[in-house]
């Protein structure tokens, strides 16, 4: 098996030794249905969770960067596909083209939290009385921490990703898509996404919201993440804006109170 | 002859279960015997797969059918791999279970295709030690499917069919009788398909597969057929299908559809093809081969 798979995974070298086909026929010509089997149904499960980065690159480049990223050596680990592909990103930023499409990386890191979120785990979101309880006692507020829902993932890109993927999503015309891309003024979206129901949303929030919502995933207390989130600010930061937009989306499913001398820690009990 | 099949499918015709099809399925709640899902497409935590399945299992029987456990496969089984099909099936309680004859995975890489095995003394004690696990690990008897193959090996000292017969025979398992496989390997190893058919463990059929085909040539020009599940079943397959089931009596069918997937009404419309065929089979008494021996 050493000799198929080195052979599967390198066009340059002959079919294994060992193999026979009833009319003495060179056995090339069937080792590569496997060879081909191998190749296109990895470079089709890319094409399947990069679509975007699949139509901005076109598909005969996007399929020369996916064979370039399993030659070298990045191959699935389970035949768990939509997992496939975790490296995909870092590995476009590599390439020298990307200079051409600075916001490449971070747009394929984003589809890729795309599909995490499709498949991620379900979880019961935070009951919105809980947090109005939380609120009658400003004092412990600084000190709150939230758990999200497990599809939540935070992508800070200084590019405008979220514009690029619904103008792809929301756009029939590949052609209107490609000028739509080529055109795209550079701005930085940082862009978190959460499925909500059967949904995934794809949402570009300002530079304070993207680091308050960092710094909460994250699990840190609310004071910290909104002195990051006013570090870069002129005014104060409100996190009022970014709050109505995780509960509308269902994005919250635990808050931790600080431990007070009331509570028991070790059960977590609430005071 | 006497049913040994683990497989509680009922006779008739099954389709895939494709997303795409979701919403149809759950407007129309087709008239279909039972779907079959490829099992690593549910080993995702959770979202709308998962709801999907519980809403559409809930109506229909279901069928889960492995692609990527690596029977064959030189590693040990992975056992990441065998806790989450036991938690899949813990979770929807399959009427059947069912893998390939095959290997898929080395030296830490999926290589997301069926790859085929020398038909060794060797393999054999490596494919029943397997399913002996897996079998032991999921507490159910699973089916093993019959490959499509391209190639044979010149090292192999079994015939396809003596190597599932004595993989039947010393694990327990049941066949998959994958109808389009069998009739693939038959041309593409210049032999006469229903020869192979007979000569197979027919009695531990509990599941048939049907799916289209590719035909290809070889380097001598020679028809190579490629197992593409991207095409209508073709009419030899119907035929050689039709000879199973005068075997067999009527069995649990899948029409598999994995590329260019049309709509559901044209998938259910093929798969009546087969519950026409179904209908048409005489059931073999489970008992007559039990009381003829007594």
């Amino acid at each position: 098996m050493d000799a198929w798979t080195d052979a599967l995974l390198d066009p340059t070298r002959p079919p294994p030794s060992g193999l026979k086909t009833w009319n003495g026929s060179d056995p090339l010509v069937r080792f590569n249905v496997y060879r081909n089997n191998v190749v296109v149904s990895l470079c089709e499960a890319l094409a399947d969770t990069f679509p975007v980065t699949q139509a901005i690159l076109g598909q005969e480049t996007f399929w020369a960067v996916a064979r370039a990223y399993l030659d070298a050596g990045n191959l699935p680990d389970s035949p768990q596909l939509v997992r496939y592909g975790a490296t995909f990103p870092a590995f476009l930023a590599t390439l020298p083209f990307v200079d051409r499409f600075p916001y490449l990386p971070d747009l394929s890191a984003l589809e890729y939290a795309y599909v995490q979120a499709f498949h991620a785990a379900d979880a019961a979101v935070l009951d919105p009385t809980v947090l109005q309880h939380a609120l009658t006692q400003p004092e412990q507020l600084p000190n709150v921490r939230f758990v999200f829902h497990p599809s939540v993932a935070v992508i800070a890109s200084r590019h405008p990703i979220a514009t690029l993927w619904h103008a792809y999503h929301e756009t029939a015309d590949a052609i209107a898509f490609s000028q739509t891309a080529a055109s795209i003024e550079p701005r930085a979206e940082p862009t978190w996404v959460v499925r909500s129901e059967e949904t995934v949303y794809v949402i570009p929030v300002t530079p304070a919201d993207a680091r308050c919502l960092a710094a909460l995933h994250h699990g840190e207390p609310l004071g910290t993440a909104v002195e990051r989130a006013a570090a870069d600010e002129a005014s104060a930061y409100d996190p009022a804006a970014l709050f109505a937009l995780l509960l509308r989306h269902g994005a919250l499913t635990q808050l931790i109170l600080p431990e007070t001398p009331g509570s028991n820690p070790t059960t977590g009990e609430m005071p | 002859m006497i049913r040994t099949s683990p497989s509680q499918l009922p006779a008739r015709a099954g389709i895939g279960l494709k997303p795409e099809h979701f919403r149809a399925i759950q407007e129309s709640w087709p008239d279909i015997g039972f779907f079959e899902i490829h099992a690593e497409n549910y080993f995702v935590a959770g979202g709308p797969f998962h709801r999907n399945l519980e809403r559409i299992r809930e109506r229909y029987a279901l069928s889960i059918h492995g692609v990527g456990l690596s029977l064959g496969g030189e590693a040990p089984l992975d056992r990441t791999h065998l806790r989450r099909l036991k938690h899949l099936l813990d979770r929807y309680q399959p009427e059947s279970f069912s893998e390939h004859l095959a290997w898929s995975s080395h030296q830490g890489y999926y290589l997301n295709d069926l790859l085929p095995l020398p038909y060794t003394n060797e393999t054999l004690t490596r494919v029943c030690t397997h399913i002996d696990q897996t079998q032991e690990a999921l507490g159910c008897r699973l089916l093993l499917e019959n490959p499509a193959t391209y190639l044979e090996f010149a090292t192999s000292t079994w015939s396809e069919s003596d190597f599932l017969q004595e993989v039947v025979r010393r694990t327990g398992c049941g066949l998959l009788l994958d109808v389009n496989n069998l009739y693939i390997s038959a041309i593409n190893h210049h032999r006469d398909p229903v020869a192979m058919l007979e000569t197979l463990p027919l009695h531990a059929v509990g599941e048939i597969h049907v799916a289209g085909f590719h035909r290809d040539r070889d380097a001598a020009g020679s028809p190579l057929l490629i197992d593409t599940h991207g095409a209508a079943v073709d009419d030899a397959v119907w035929t050689l299908y039709q000879k199973a089931l005068a075997h067999l009596g009527p069995i649990a069918t899948l029409l598999e559809r994995d590329q260019n997937i049309p709509p559901l009404a044209e998938l259910v419309a093929e798969a009546q093809i087969a519950d026409h065929y179904l209908s048409a089979a005489h059931p073999q008494p489970a008992n007559s081969v039990a009381l003829e021996s007594v």
